[in-house]
């Protein structure tokens, strides 16, 4: 598995980003997802949940409020859900992975991205290799 | 949407996003082939576009754009 990270500055910092298509109940569509290994869940953003799926929110108990750059969200479990990203070959790799979902509580909380946490970079082994410019998310295989 | 297209319009979006910024504050866009498909308002409103358009946001990359700068910190 090696699959290529986008880097670019975005709102302040360099973002490092991959491209993933997300399927689960009510959930079928592709985004950009941010790797941010300072958060502790993988979530789907606010906007991804609004205008790519179906997802009555109204049914889903709300796990926690949290904060997340300055916006409060609250969370929802979406429950087992497959990521299938493209490696260097354009070949598709499909992991499952515990979902949530994130809920801004103000228009504030539309710029946070879609996230792959720790909780799925550690779950799965995954790494990021590379020097700047040219990276890439890769299944650890050391001891 | 090709997973190469997917790619290439992320690239695109995040590539050209000081233009956007300055032409699209406060609001959501679509973006389709490298370009914006459509912006509006609200999430309701791109919905409302996007199905008199025949554009499926599910393959589509979808942003929106502070009104302010900001710094996003997490």
């Amino acid at each position: 598995m090696k699959v290529p990270i986008l880097e670019t500055e975005w709102l302040g910092a360099v973002r490092e980003i991959v491209s993933v298509s997300i399927k689960g109940h009510n959930i079928n569509f592709k985004t950009d997802a941010m790797i941010d290994s300072g958060s502790p869940k993988t979530f789907i953003s606010t906007i991804d949940l609004r205008t790519k799926t179906r997802i009555p929110f109204s049914n889903y108990k709300k796990e926690a409020l949290v904060k997340i750059g300055g916006a409060k969200m609250y969370m929802i479990d979406l429950g087992q859900c497959e990521l299938t990203f493209y490696d260097i070959d354009n070949k598709p790799i499909s992991i499952t992975h515990h979902l949530f979902g994130g809920i801004a509580t103000t228009q504030d909380g539309y710029s946070i991205p879609t996230i792959i946490g720790k909780d799925f970079l550690d779950e799965h082994s995954l790494n990021i290799i590379g020097k700047t410019g040219k990276k890439y998310l890769v299944e650890y295989t050391g001891d | 949407m090709e997973t190469a297209n997917l790619y290439s319009d992320i690239n695109w979006f995040y590539t050209n996003y000081e233009i956007f910024k300055e032409e699209f504050r406060g609001k959501v866009i679509a973006i389709n082939n490298q370009e914006v498909v459509i912006s509006a308002n609200n999430i309701e409103e791109l919905k409302a576009k996007a199905k008199k358009k025949g554009i499926d946001l599910a393959q589509s990359v979808i942003k929106f754009i502070p009104k302010e700068d900001v710094i996003l910190i997490f």
